[in-house]
Formats: structure tokens, sequence, C-alpha cells
């Protein structure tokens, strides 16, 4: 959308306005006026040639009464003693230039004009005029007759011919064409007509504009002329050289001539003229005084508005207290006041809001003291929880431990018992044969002692051979557990050796532990923290797969998974685990048992040993009811980036 | 807003409007003289020329384009016609018709031949103006055969002694018709024993002029001169010497020649350039939309304006682009009313000439 200024947008409304008004009105004036003053011409000239006709007859009528007295003449005198009479009548100056008698045989029998002499009196007395059209056409009618193509006997030049009979003779005036046109001038009323005057043929035998076109030009071809000469109605206007005119023509009984009468149409009418410069005048000039003064008037309109801006500007700036404007337009200065008014309601809000803000500053302040103290406290929280954390870590390793030691002793206490059973049953059989030696040896008795005791010999061989196994066994498993160290193992001696370990803990539940780890699969990693995750998901599995009473089965199976990795599964056919839980199951104290002797630490210490220290992937999949499945994917060779061999598997908190 | 303004506009130019674009016309000159002695021979050379340029604007003009007849009046006057062929040529005028008679011819060539105008006269038949290479071109004969034509047919009358009167108000075409008359005639046998001029712009005393001639006895009197000044020769030759045979030339062979002359003018020996009885369709159908047109019949003047139009017009419409107009006139053929118009190469024509005496009023053909 466009934009403008007030000042512009005014100036342009007013100048708009004026237009539209001028315009209508303009319009208006040249709708109405214009066809007005072409009908009024229309009309003028239709009576102006009705009028014209018979003002030229009269004028016509008025040269033949100058012939009048020739008649009373020719009653008294010989037709030649006229001829000074004749001579007056066609005196230098008047409209005859020669009046002559035609005797009855059509001679001149007397001539008068002012331009000829005498000599040529006689030349042309007794002249033979017979032939002459015109003199046949008065004889036939007897009555005056106009001519208008009569050719004078002097000059053999084109004339105005009247022709009056009188008795049996003939006279004959001869008027030159330019006095008709000078009657013609006279005759006409009109300021801006013009006429032709035409005969019967189209000849042009008078025009009051070009004179000097009088018998060159024949107008028949103009169809407006022949519909005048053929009596038919003619349009209101025609046009001749690129000029437009309102026309009439009347035909006079009397001349038989035709008077054209012409009156400029368009714009040479002068009426019409006037009329257009009129309203182009009261078009343009308001106009260019409204162009003027519109900048003017929308400047001094637009200059309180200006000021109210001005003042509003200061407002938004910041700058008060100052007047505010008034001018002579009642809703400007309304909403000035409103303006007043709506400046001091915002400077009270303003006071308020800073009151406001104030008081919110001191309570943020008061706010963040109490964050940072809640803030240090739950630090101490943390490290406190960091330390507990730590203290249930080395108390579960110590439980771990524990259940090492004791199931050493449940091991040991098989094959030790055994020798021990086997040693004093020998102890036995020596005294019942020390018993026998002092009653008599018998052979028999000496045989029978010896091989006792060679069965007893082997049985506590045999049983002792098997602690010391046990003993070198748990050895490795103490030292790998205690120490955390890095070696190169066979996978599956390893978790024998772990699920030794547990076998007292495992031995005490219903559940079957299956393992089926191929031979072969080798690892440079941390045997110790393994065994600890294995011991903590077998654990998990036995805590937590099965209800009570329930006898289930958990499997260990290990295979290589290809590209230096090897995968180890530790799963169950117990009930699952809810897959809410599988979520979070890793993290800490996560536990379902809580209160039961479970810390929610032991799957959160194995998933940190597999993908901190072990460098590999420790993943759950389980539907509920359908059972679980925990498999690491463990690098052949565990990352030595991982410092502290030492590490404790403790969670970052 | 401003399509309010430019209705408004547009609505005043539309009540000021007179400028309609039409197609450029072809400008035509005529120039005759319409006014004082000689306009008898002129005004019907005009009705002539301007009905054969209506006939054709009426056809459709040429290739499309109407014909415009600009004319003009010379008056009898070199100063008039030398204007009036100076205004026709700052009208771009594409040829000029006329003037009808040769001493105009002569005033007006010096001004038409530098601007490279093309002249057709009707019916200028002077020697002097014939045999040359320019822009001029005639449809009358000189007055060489009809002199001879006439000289013989007047000795076979038994006519040995003529004496002549002669206008110098057109003394190229009068002396040199006297000059042809008094040669031809010599060479049969016959004898001019007078011959006297006037000037028709300052009439003499006709009376005195025949006198004069009468005195010298002659069997016949010949008159060089227009109709008007024919007629007041034979009026004065009725009265003074009735009965003796009068002889006149083309140039006085107008309409108005009987009706001023009346019976002054029985009798009268002349020469024409056309037949008033010829019955050929082309003719025919010319003298009825003339009589249409006019209201009267046509004379010897019409006939030939008519026919210089024709020509010209024919030319006009026949010349291809960039062809001089003088090329087209001097090859072609043109129909006329009566004969074929045919050009020799410096632009003159042959004609027949009837030779007529006027009884009852009438124009009769003897041969």
């Amino acid at each position: 959308m466009r934009v403008w200024r007030l000042r512009t947008f005014l100036a342009f409304l007013l100048v708009a306005t004026l237009l539209v008004t001028l315009m209508i009105v303009g319009s208006a004036v040249l709708f109405v006026r214009l066809p007005q003053i072409a009908e009024e011409n229309r009309r003028l000239v239709r009576i102006e040639a009705e009028e014209l006709v018979t003002r030229m007859e009269f004028l016509m009528d008025s040269l033949q009464i100058r012939l009048n007295p020739l008649e009373i003449a020719l009653q008294n005198f010989l037709p030649y003693e006229s001829h000074l009479l004749l001579d007056s009548i066609a005196v230098k100056g008047s409209a005859f230039t020669a009046v002559y008698i035609l005797s009855p045989e059509g001679k001149v029998e007397a001539i008068g004009g002012a331009s000829i002499e005498h000599q040529r009196h006689l030349d042309l007395v007794g002249n033979d005029m017979s032939a002459n059209s015109l003199y046949q056409t008065v004889r036939r009618e007897r009555r005056p007759i106009w001519s208008d193509r009569y050719l004078s006997v002097l000059s053999g030049h084109i004339t105005i011919g009247l022709a009056i009979p009188i008795h049996d003779r003939v006279i004959i005036g001869e008027i030159p064409p330019h006095y008709l046109v000078r009657i013609l001038g006279i005759a006409r009323m009109l300021r801006n007509e013009s006429i032709w005057l035409i005969d019967q043929r189209g000849e042009l035998i008078g025009d009051t504009d070009s004179p000097s076109q009088v018998g060159l030009i024949n107008l028949l071809g103009l169809p407006v002329v022949q519909k005048a000469v053929h009596g038919e109605s003619l349009p209101g206007i025609f046009e001749y050289q690129g000029r437009r005119y309102y026309v009439a023509a009347q035909h006079s009984q009397k001349l038989d001539w035709y008077f054209l009468v012409k009156l400029p149409a368009g714009l040479e009418d002068p009426d019409i003229r006037s009329t257009l410069i009129m309203v182009t005048v009261s078009f343009f000039g308001p106009l260019l005084i409204g162009a003027l003064l519109a900048p003017l008037w929308a400047s001094y309109m637009a200059r309180p508005v200006g000021e109210l801006m001005e003042r509003a500007r200061q407002v938004a700036e910041g700058h008060s207290k100052a007047i505010w404007p008034r001018s002579s337009i009642v809703e400007l200065n309304q909403l000035s006041t409103d303006l007043e008014h709506m400046d001091s309601a915002i400077h009270e809000r303003e006071q308020q809001l800073r009151l406001l803000n104030t008081e919110l500053e001191n309570r943020v302040t008061q706010r963040t003291a109490d964050l940072s103290q809640a803030n240090h406290e739950l630090s101490e929280t943390l490290d406190t929880l960091r330390c507990t954390q730590r203290e249930l870590v080395r108390t579960e390793k110590l439980a771990a431990l524990g259940e090492l030691v004791a199931g050493i002793a449940h091991e040991l206490n098989t094959p030790i018992g055994n020798g021990l059973m086997a040693a004093s049953a020998l102890h036995d059989k020596v005294r019942e044969f020390q018993k026998a030696i002092q009653e008599g040896l018998r052979r028999s008795t000496l045989d029978h002692f010896v091989a006792y005791a060679e069965t007893a010999a082997d049985i506590t061989t045999r049983n002792l051979h098997r602690a010391a196994e046990l003993v070198t066994s748990f050895k490795q498993v103490a030292v790998d557990q205690t120490s955390s160290q890095r070696r190169t193992f066979d996978l599956k001696e390893v978790i024998n050796e772990i699920l030794l370990t547990l076998h007292p803990m495992l031995k005490r539940t219903p559940h079957q532990v299956m393992m089926e780890i191929p031979d072969g699969l080798w690892l440079d990693s941390y045997p110790g923290p393994l065994g600890q995750t294995l011991a903590n998901l077998i654990n998990n599995a036995v805590l937590h797969a099965f209800d009570e009473g329930e006898s289930g089965v958990i499997r260990i199976t290990a295979a290589s998974a290809g590209e230096g990795q090897i995968r180890v599964q530790v799963s169950d056919n117990g009930k699952g685990i809810p897959s809410t839980l599988q979520e979070r199951i890793f993290n800490p104290f996560v536990t379902t048992k809580m209160g039961q002797g479970g810390t929610g630490l032991g799957l959160h210490i194995a998933h940190n040993i597999v993908t901190h220290l072990l460098g590999g992937k420790l993943i759950v999949c389980s539907d509920e009811g359908q059972g679980s499945e925990f498999i690491m994917l463990l690098p052949e060779q565990a990352p030595r980036t991982v410092s502290g061999a030492g590490g404790t598997g403790l969670p970052p908190i | 807003m401003l399509r309010l303004i430019t209705g408004f506009l547009i609505l005043v130019l539309a009540l000021a409007g007179c400028g309609d674009v039409s197609v450029d016309p072809i400008r035509i000159g005529f120039i005759s003289g319409m006014t004082g002695r000689f306009a008898d021979f002129g005004l019907p050379g005009r009705n002539g020329a301007l009905l054969a340029v209506e006939q054709r604007n009426q056809t459709g003009g040429i290739e499309g384009r109407p014909i415009e007849l600009l004319i003009r009046d010379d008056a009898q006057e070199s100063e008039v016609a030398i204007k009036a062929v100076q205004e026709l040529l700052g009208l771009q005028i594409e040829a000029l018709i006329g003037p009808m008679t040769s001493g105009m011819v002569k005033v007006i060539l010096p001004v038409t031949e530098p601007a490279g105008l093309v002249v057709i006269s009707p019916t200028s038949a002077a020697v002097e103006l014939s045999g040359k290479d320019d822009l001029f071109f005639r449809l009358a004969s000189t007055m060489r055969e009809s002199m001879h034509l006439s000289a013989a047919l007047h000795y076979r009358r038994g006519l040995r002694r003529i004496a002549v009167a002669y206008d110098i108000n057109n003394r190229v075409f009068s002396e040199s018709t006297l000059e042809e008359f008094r040669t031809a005639f010599g060479e049969l046998g016959g004898e001019v024993p007078m011959a006297k001029s006037f000037d028709s712009a300052k009439p003499p005393v006709f009376s005195d002029l025949i006198q004069e001639l009468l005195s010298a006895q002659p069997d016949a009197l010949l008159f060089i001169s227009s109709a008007v000044d024919t007629v007041l020769l034979a009026q004065q030759a009725r009265k003074l010497s009735p009965g003796l045979p009068l002889i006149a030339t083309e140039w006085a062979a107008t309409e108005q020649l009987i009706e001023l002359g009346g019976h002054a003018v029985e009798g009268l020996y002349l020469g024409q350039l056309f037949d008033r009885n010829n019955i050929s369709s082309r003719y025919q159908s010319f003298r009825d939309a003339y009589q249409i047109r006019f209201q009267q019949e046509p004379g010897y003047t019409s006939v030939m304006g008519y026919e210089a139009a024709s020509v010209l017009l024919d030319a006009l419409s026949r010349r291809a682009k960039g062809q001089p107009l003088k090329e087209v006139l001097l090859r072609g053929s043109f129909e006329g009313l009566q004969q074929t118009i045919v050009f020799d190469r410096f632009g003159d024509s042959q004609r027949r000439i009837f030779t007529t005496v006027i009884r009852n009023g009438q124009f009769v053909v003897i041969e």
C-alpha cells in the first residue's frame, strides 16, 4: 500500500475534490449547453434562410422598380430618344452597368450605361439579340425575369440580367455579379452567417465569404446542394473544405435562385467556442488556484498534527513536562488532551513499575542466595552419596570375597574331610593291627591291613591332591578378583573358575546353571572384573528372574562375533524384565527388591565394567514371560587407554 | 481519478472533433479564363474536366485515392495566370489542365517547365507552341491544318479576297493563325487584302473596324477572335454589309456564339473540333451526363476539357511507380469521346476538324 504524507494527502484530496467537482459541472454544462447551442443555431439558420429570401426579393424588386420610368418614357418617346434616361438609370455606381431596349424583333433600339462611350452606342444599336435566352424567356412568359447567366452584350461577361416586357418591347438591365454579392452582404442579418447564392445548375453566383469563387465554382457536386436543388430536406450540418456548418436552404420562386445559409458549426461556432473556452477557463482557473492554495491549506491543516506528533515523539523519548499544543480544530484538541492524560498515566505507571522492579530485584537476590545455599547443601549431599556409594561397592566386594571364602571353605571341606576320615580310619586299623600283633599276628590279618592301608593312603593322597588343586584355583581367582590384573586367558577356564566360586551360592537354589563355551576363546583383558560382571549377572538372574519355588535354567554361552570381538550371553528362562524397567536397568540403585538385600548397584557396576574397563557393550533383551538375555560384546584386546586396572567399576555420579 | 481526467479530456476533444483521417487525394490543377471576355471558352472546359473527375471519383478514384480538381481563373491576364499557377504548384498538383488559350499557355510554360509540371491544354492550337520536346501536351491540332481546310473551302466557294480582323489579346494564336491562312489561301491563288488587329481587352469601336475592312472590298471577312468579339464584329458587318460571307475560327466555336449573335451569325462558317451529332454511345452517354450535371448542352470546349482530364486520369492510373507522367502520355493511346488520342513525340496530337456553318441557330456540319 502506498504511504502518503498527511500534507500531500490533504493537498491531493483538496485538488481531487475540486477537479471532480469542476469536471462534473463542466461536463454537465457542456452536455446541456452544447446541444442547446446547436439546436438554436439550426433553428436560426432555418429562419434566416427564409427571411433572407424575402429580403433579397425585396431588394431585387427595388432594382426592378428603377426600370419603371422607362415604361412611361416608352409611351411618350421613341426608343432611341430615351438613351439619356437609360444612361441616368445605368449611371456609374448604380446597380446596372447597362440598360437597353430591345425591339419586337430582338434588335437593340437604345442603350445606356456609364461605361459606354458614344461611339460604341452606335456599335450596339441595331445588334440582333433575338437568340438570347433571356429575351426568349421573357417574350414567352411575359413577366419580369431574372437570369444569373446572362451574357453581357458589351463584354460577353456572365452577368445578372433583368428582363422586363413592356408591350412588345423588352427592357434588359445588366447587373454585375459582384453587385449581387454586395446586396447579399446587406441582406444578411447574422454575424457569422455566410451565404451561397446558387442557380439551378449549381453555379455559384454569390458568395459572401469568398467572392472570388463566384463564377468559377459549380456546387452541384455537393450532396447538400443537390438536395437543395431537388427540394429535399437538408442535413442539419454539412462539411465543406474541412469546416462544419449548420446549413439551411431556401428557394426564391421569383428569382429562381437557391439561398444556402451557413453558420459555422462545431469549434468554428463562436457560441460553442466561447462556451468551451468558458468551461475550460472555469475548469483550469479554479484548478490552478486550487493547486496553489491546496498545499498551503494542507500544511495549515497538517501543522497541529505535526506538533502533536512532535510532542508525542518527545514523550516517547522520555522528555515530558512540556505543554501539549492547542489548535483551532476541536478533534485535535481532544486528541491533545487525551494524549496529555495518557502521558501522565504512563508516568504514573512507570513509577509503579520502577517500584515493582526494585522489589523484584530484591526478591531475586534473596532467591539466588537461597538457591546457592540449597546448591551447597546438595553438593554436600552428593559427596556423601558418593562416599556411601563407594562404601556400598566396597561392601559388595567384601560380600563377594566372603562368599568366595565360604565357597573355598566348602569346596575344601570334602577332600580334606575325606582325607581326614581315611587317615583316622587307618589310625583305627593301625591300632587294631597293633592289638593283632600282640594277640598273634596272622598272615591274613597282615594282608588285610596292608590292603586297607594302601586304600587309605590312596584315598588320602587323592583327596589332598584335590584340595591342593582347589587351593591353586582359588588362589588365581583371588588374585584376579583383588588385583584386577590384565592378562591373556582362556575364557572357558576363567568362567569355569567363576562358576566354581559361585557354586556354594548356586547350590542353595533350585536353579541350574549351564555353560556352553567352546575352547580356544582367548582374551587379553581383565579376568577379575569380567568375573565380577558375570557373577553379578548370574546373581541378578538368580535373585530376580524366578518366582519363589520355581526352578529355572541359567545359560551362559559365548562365541566369536568376528572383527576381534567375542559375544558372551547370560540368559535365563525366567519371567523377564518389564520394558519400562529395561530402559533404566543399568542405572544405579535401580532395584525391584529394595529392602530385601538388593542394593540396586549390581547391574550398574556390571555395565560400567563392560563399557569402561573392558571396552565392550552390555545390552539387555527381554520380553515379559519369555526370559531375559544379557549380551556382552567384548573386544579380544581390551583397550589400554583405560588407566586403573584396579578400577573399582564405580559409576560416575 | 486519472481515468476521470482522461475521460474528460477525451470528451473535450470529441466535442472539438473535426479531425477525420482520410486518404490523401490526387490533386490536379485546372486553369482557364472563366471570367471576362473568354468565359464562354473557359467555363464549359471547366465543366468537362469537372465531370471527368467526378465520374472517376464515383468509380473509386485512382488506386483508391480520390481526385481533387483545383480550379483557378486566369482572367486572360498574365499576372493572374502566373500567380494562379504558382499557387497550384504550392498545392502539389500532379499535372495541370489548361489554359484554354494559347496566349495563356505561353505565359505559364516558363513557370511550369522548370517545376517539371505536365501541362495539358484542351484547346490551345497555336502553331508556335507545337514541335517542342517539353512537358506541354495539347489535344487540339494546330491551326495549320484548320486554316488549310478553311482556305480550300472558301476558295472553292469562289471567294478570292478575304479581309481579316484578329484579336491580339491572344496574339500567339491569332497572329500565327492569320499567317497560316494567308499562306494557305495565297497558295491557292486567294488574297488577304487587309488584316486589322484589335485588342479585346480594350474593345475598339467595331463599326469603325468593319468599315475599314470593307474599304478593301473583300469577298468575305475572317474573324480570328473569341465568340463575343466575333459576334460584335458580325453584328457590325451585318449592319454595314448585309450578305457578306463571314468566317470565324474554332476559337469562336462556343454555344454562346449563337446565343449572342442571333441572326447576325447566320451563315457564319467555322471549324469545330467535334461533331455535335456524333451518335457513338461514348459521346451520347457523355452528353447525357453533362446535361444532367450542368443542365445545358456540352460545347466544344466541354468535350475538350473532358477529354483532357480523361487522358490525364488514364495516364495517372497507368503510371508505374516512379515513372514520369510524360513518358506515359507519350507512349500510350487514349480513348477520346469521338476519336482516339495519340501524342507525337512533342506532345502534339492530331484532331479531326469538322467545318460547320450556322443555319437557323444551329451548327451544321458541311464537311
